[in-house]
């Protein structure tokens, strides 16, 4: 798994080539714990060259949107091939995970997201 | 039946479900060459990697042996690994991520390989499991 790091404003966008399976998700984990470590709690996994994602990869999507809700964060899931989407909705994780099916749509989530906690404030 | 068929055993490592999931793919796709298909065999081959990741994780066995081969228009793997009877873990259901605020991590397996094929057939016998997962994949050309 090969990994790309880019920003757009305070959005990390994290790049994945590869496959999200059992051998891989650990390497995944590490550098989702990085970026948090560094106070990167804005994260959009650019998944579009993730070409199969098995039980194990949706478990640790699942890990890392836990994570950065819970440092008041948010990670978006963009661009899931067809076969990475059907995990997502077979599962019923799409009700619960932010995925997007463009970058633009992506960003937007993140804007809507900045949006409502300035309303809460 | 057709003649085409992968037998591999394989040690217990994610590496090596990888391997045999990349030569499963390729195998189907030989056989069921129709494009209609290719979404079909992306299932199969989902199962069959699930059930192969289960095998590693919980089977404690030292060798993993697996099967493939068809009859028409259907695709069939087969998972065999000594140890301890497994059948029961065949019945969890999905987690349920719609009802509850739950966010479980794993669990979703089982629930994926009965989602994703048409039959499950267990038998236990001699100190081994044997599972196989059948699939319609369509017409051959």
């Amino acid at each position: 798994m090969e990994f790309n790091i880019g920003m757009d404003g305070d959005i990390v966008i994290l790049g994945l080539t590869g496959d999200l399976v059992a051998s891989s998700i650990e390497e995944f984990k590490l550098q989702v714990s990085k970026l948090t470590d560094k106070n990167f709690v804005n994260i959009m996994l650019d998944m579009s060259k993730v070409g199969f994602m098995d039980s194990s990869g949706l478990g640790s999507c699942i890990a890392a949107h836990k994570l950065l809700t819970g440092k008041d964060g948010m990670i978006v899931f963009a661009q899931p091939n067809d076969s990475v989407n059907k995990i997502f909705r077979i599962t019923m994780a799409d009700k619960k995970l932010n995925i997007a099916l463009s970058k633009s749509e992506g960003i937007k989530k993140f804007h809507e997201k900045i949006i409502s906690e300035r309303r809460q404030k | 039946m057709n003649d085409k068929r992968l037998n591999i055993a394989f040690e217990p490592d994610f590496k090596n479900v990888d391997k045999t999931r990349v030569a499963i793919s390729k195998l189907c796709m030989d056989v069921f060459k129709n494009p209609e298909s290719k979404h079909l065999i992306e299932d199969f081959c989902l199962a069959a990697t699930e059930s192969m990741n289960n095998a590693v994780k919980h089977s404690g066995a030292k060798l993993i042996e697996v099967e493939l081969f068809f009859n028409g228009r259907e695709a069939f793997f087969r998972i065999k690994t000594e140890g301890e009877k497994f059948d029961s873990a065949l019945k969890r259901l999905m987690p349920a991520l719609n009802d509850t605020d739950e966010l479980p991590e794993r669990g979703f397996g089982i629930a994926i390989i009965q989602e994703l094929v048409d039959s499950i057939d267990y038998k236990y016998s001699d100190n081994r499991n044997v599972l196989t997962l059948r699939k319609v994949v369509l017409n051959k050309k």
